[in-house]
């Protein structure tokens, strides 16, 4: 179990650090 | 010879940071002039207009900044222009080439990250291999320093030690004289530009105290960031993390306490709910005493606020009265061997109060309470209560509390204390 819900928290973080690079990138080419 | 090297270390900072803010933060200065142009136009143009004085102020803060042209932000200046983006960001942010690009472009990332841990990871599992090894072999050389050891402490004792050692002495000299502190500060915030941010948000609060426009609070925060951005030309944004490190580490050790302590309460909850007696059983290891131990220290920590709570609605009862002076005599009195137990504490305050019934001086007896305005006794509607008797309560009470605030130091409560360091006892 505890394992399981480190497994998530990692899983949570890594998608959220794609969805904010994602979200900057679309911001840099819009400047671009 | 200890001081003057202080001095003359505080000498130099102070005179980098004088030259740092010539050579290299002169930008945040300028722009600290034209931020109090602006609050000063602001200000006269508030008081003209509320006051109805004619006047030709024109108000300046909404000029974009001279002093801060060449700094840009990957925001556009303009209001209208912004809308424009933000319809162009959301169109791409769910387009199919925009997703592909970044993908290539994580691609591109991972590939330069792996190519740093290709060499990385061997070298942490070498160095897991080495300390098992290490580690792994039994010391049987009792007393004497391993061959690392005596090495660290060789390069520690001409580097790291003499390091250590004049930056905690300079840290109390700094404590000491804290107007350097200050100085030191002030100077820091005019050079990263926080006083500029500060006169420029209430230049803008008079003018918008006037005008009311809404559409100006745009330009205000894109001026923001610019003020805001102004450090950052000296400093990589990584250097960042050093400030932020000390917040994050403030707050897991709120949350971290926090939890310890919703667990001592869960505990104290337990505690109450138990019978007067009450066995605790299991076999050799399970904790037993651990257990006792810690519902001792969790029981004390109970009374000790139990005592705390009497004794201060006993204080309330003669609010005038000096309690902290009684409170100081009794505990010289401890210190002295008059009072060593409740007994004698009640003598101590019996003879405290026949004193003041032969000779009726307060001065003395009572700390100087001026027992003729705020009087002798309480009435709590069910009884009246005498100062005298209050004292002796109060003695009881901080009895109470100073034996379980000795019980602390000895026997099996300190026992549990070593067992126990995470309980956040007393």
């Amino acid at each position: 179990m505890k394992i399981l819900k480190r497994i998530i928290a990692v899983s949570v973080i890594i998608i959220l650090a794609l969805i904010v690079s994602y979200a900057i990138y679309t911001g840099v080419q819009v400047n671009a | 010879m200890r001081r003057a090297i202080n001095v003359i270390f505080t000498l130099m900072i102070s005179f980098g940071l004088v030259l740092l803010g010539f050579f290299v933060f002169s930008g945040s200065y300028l722009r600290l002039w034209e931020t109090l142009q602006d609050f000063g136009r602001s200000i006269g143009y508030y008081f003209c207009e509320v006051f109805g004085i004619p006047h030709n102020i024109i108000p300046t803060v909404l000029d974009s900044s001279q002093a801060s042209g060449n700094i840009t932000v990957p925001l556009p200046n303009d209001f209208s222009d912004f809308k424009a983006n933000t319809v162009t960001y959301f169109g791409l942010l769910f387009s199919k080439s925009n997703f592909y690009g970044w993908t290539s472009h994580i691609a591109g990332v991972m590939t330069e990250i792996t190519k740093a841990l290709i060499i990385i990871i061997p070298c942490f599992i070498g160095m897991w291999f080495y300390i098992k090894h290490l580690y792994g072999k039994h010391n049987t050389k009792h007393g004497k320093d391993t061959v690392p050891l005596r090495v660290f402490k060789f390069i520690s004792r001409f580097t790291y030690q003499p390091i250590k050692r004049f930056v905690r002495g300079y840290a109390a000299f700094i404590q000491e004289n804290g107007w350097i502190k200050v100085c030191w500060i002030i100077v820091c915030i005019l050079h990263l530009n926080i006083a500029s941010i500060v006169f420029a948000f209430v230049a803008y609060y008079f003018f918008f105290a006037v005008k009311f426009d809404f559409g100006t609070i745009y330009t205000q925060v894109i001026k923001l960031f610019v003020d805001l951005k102004t450090p950052f030309i000296y400093f990589p944004y990584w250097t960042l993390l050093l400030a932020i490190y000390p917040l994050f580490s403030r707050f897991r050790q709120r949350i971290a306490l926090g939890r310890l302590r919703h667990y001592e309460a869960k505990n104290c909850g337990f505690i109450n709910e138990l019978p007067i007696v009450s066995i605790t059983c299991g076999s050799m290891g399970k904790k037993k005493t651990t257990a006792i131990t810690d519902m001792a220290l969790s029981q004390e920590v109970m009374f000790r606020q139990k005592a705390m709570e009497i004794l201060q609605n006993n204080d309330m009862k003669f609010p005038y009265f000096l309690w902290i002076c009684f409170e100081k005599e009794l505990r010289a009195c401890m210190e002295y061997g008059t009072v060593y137990n409740l007994a004698t504490a009640k003598d101590w305050v019996r003879k405290k109060r026949e004193r003041f019934m032969r000779h009726g001086n307060a001065e003395w007896q009572l700390y100087g309470y001026d027992y003729r305005r705020y009087g002798m006794t309480y009435d709590d509607g069910l009884k009246i209560s005498n100062c005298c008797y209050k004292i002796g309560l109060q003695l009881h009470e901080r009895g109470r509390r100073e034996r379980y605030g000795l019980l602390r130091f000895h026997g099996m409560a300190q026992e549990s204390r070593k067992l126990l360091p995470l309980s956040q006892k007393g």
